[in-house]
């Protein structure tokens, strides 16, 4: 093992430092958690469908720009007369933030293949039967869309808990990327 | 070693800050590049436009048609994925990177998009409103550049934009499936589907323009489709092709048209060029203010489209 690999302790403030990214992104995973739920009940499913990657994606590279700049401020305070800490990161703050957030596209496919098949059923036999008894065939072709219509609420309900779910997912992963990044800035500054 | 001069403390914890996610997506619409003028769809073509609003107040049936067309979906999609390629960020990622800028151009969810081997030049798309896959023609790779294919994409995602799929599926099955079973009970709801497929093919011959971003390609990819050679292309006299359509307008069997789901191409060449002219596209193509209304633009394409009358 080289002299350079040897892992050196690491001064108190920057433990500190690290204790609190480390806090700060247990918060920030908390709070999205918190509010995400809400969030997609305000929106239609196409439009979760649509635009949920990209508003993780866009919440998570404006908070971690903002993590990242208070991190290097934060170093530049603790290394006040040492103008190499200020250039000891070789990731500028953009770098972090965005390399993590391209990554965040959930996915969140439901299956609603059982109530469609119902519908199917229902269509086929309701044309099948509608020339043998008209009032048979004519429920089953009323039933339908009814069917259809309840199969639409279920499946939006199951994709918004679906979308929840793999979103935290998706941002679990980027957090932790997020958080390596942030203690890799952090042990470099040591160094 | 690093000297520290400082207290960690001096560290404040940044917040969440805004997370409104209907305001995000209001933004995003206002951002995208194919929303001029401020309005979403504002390109689409008047007649296709109130057609489908028709179809919309007959939402149960949609709901039941999209269910079966699901249905058909996964049974179909498994076959695909048999003997199709799916373009993806690792299979084909320069043709994958035009249908992600027509998806950014439209403001659509990039679509699944697969290359099928056919010698023919043609492209679809199918699924639901929600859920659609554009099926591509090997032929159109070999014969198309990538302003020509971004112009094909485009077309196809502009079915995707305007909700067209789930009809368009459902004409599919009706032709292929159903028709064989109903046999002339299936003709009045063709020709019905038939008539507005045939106005949301012009909104998307428009929507292929604004995804190229110049009308160019877009003709050069209506014409191609004409000739289906890239030899001849060179030689084409676009006006002589256009004038076929006077020609043809003189002949009773102008009427089989009824029976086609697609405008005659000297049409669609004709209203893409009308199209051209409008206010929206010369402000998209960054040609600069002035240009035609939409309303008067889709004045004149009636006229080129219609077939009786």
């Amino acid at each position: 093992m080289s002299a350079e690999a040897v892992p050196r302790a690491l001064p108190p403030a920057l433990l500190a430092l690290k204790a609190k990214v480390a806090l700060d992104l247990a918060d920030f995973r908390r709070e999205v958690g918190f509010r995400l739920p809400a969030a997609l009940e305000s929106v239609s499913a196409s439009e979760i469908r649509q635009h949920l990657g990209p508003f993780l994606e866009h919440v998570f590279r404006e908070w971690a720009d903002r993590e990242n700049r208070e991190v290097q401020a934060a170093l530049s305070v603790l290394a006040a007369h040492d103008s190499a800490a200020r250039e000891s990161s070789p990731t500028s703050s953009a770098d972090v933030s965005r390399s993590d957030s391209r990554r965040m596209r959930p996915n969140f496919e439901v299956s609603t293949f059982a109530l469609d098949a119902s519908v199917v059923a229902a269509l086929a036999l309701g044309v099948g039967t509608l020339f043998a008894n008209a009032a048979v065939g004519g429920l089953f072709l009323l039933a339908a869309p009814t069917l259809a219509a309840f199969g639409r609420e279920r499946g939006d309900r199951a994709l918004r808990q679906r979308a929840a779910e793999s979103a935290m997912v998706a941002l679990e992963e980027a957090v932790t990327r997020l958080g390596a990044e942030l203690e890799r800035l952090i042990d470099d500054v040591a160094r | 070693m690093l000297r520290l001069s400082g207290d960690a403390s001096l560290f404040s914890v940044a917040s969440l800050g805004e997370f409104d996610f209907p305001a995000f997506i209001r933004d995003r619409a206002r951002r995208r590049p194919g929303n001029v003028l401020g309005n979403d769809h504002g390109y689409a073509y008047v007649s296709d436009r109130n057609t489908r609003a028709t179809f919309q107040r007959l939402k149960p049936v949609e709901l039941a048609v999209s269910a079966a067309v699901r249905t058909f979906k996964n049974v179909g999609k498994a076959e695909l994925l048999g003997h199709a390629v799916k373009i993806g960020p690792r299979q084909f990622p320069r043709v994958h990177a035009l249908v992600e800028r027509c998806a950014e151009t439209l403001g659509i969810p990039v679509p699944t998009v697969y290359v099928v081997s056919n010698p023919h030049l043609n492209a679809a798309t199918y699924g639901t409103n929600e859920d659609a896959f554009i099926l591509v023609n090997s032929a159109l790779m070999d014969h198309f550049s990538d302003a020509e294919l971004l112009s094909v994409i485009g077309h196809e995602c502009g079915h995707i934009h305007n909700n067209h799929v789930v009809y368009l599926t459902a004409m599919h099955y009706l032709t292929n499936v159903a028709g064989i079973v109903l046999r002339n009970l299936a003709v009045p709801a063709l020709l019905s589907l038939r008539a507005w497929s045939r106005r949301a093919e012009v909104t998307c011959d428009r929507a292929g323009a604004l995804c190229a971003g110049d009308l160019e390609p877009a003709l050069r990819a209506l014409t191609k489709l004409a000739l289906g050679s890239q030899k001849l292309y060179e030689e084409l006299n676009i006006d002589a092709f256009l004038e076929q359509h006077s020609e043809a307008k003189q002949s009773l069997g102008r009427f089989g048209e009824v029976f086609s789901s697609h405008p005659w191409l000297p049409k669609r060449v004709l209203a893409l060029q009308a199209f051209a002219e409008s206010e929206l596209f010369r402000r998209h193509a960054g040609l600069g203010p002035g240009g035609l209304g939409m309303a008067e633009v889709d004045e004149r394409v009636h006229e080129y489209i219609k077939v009786i009358g």
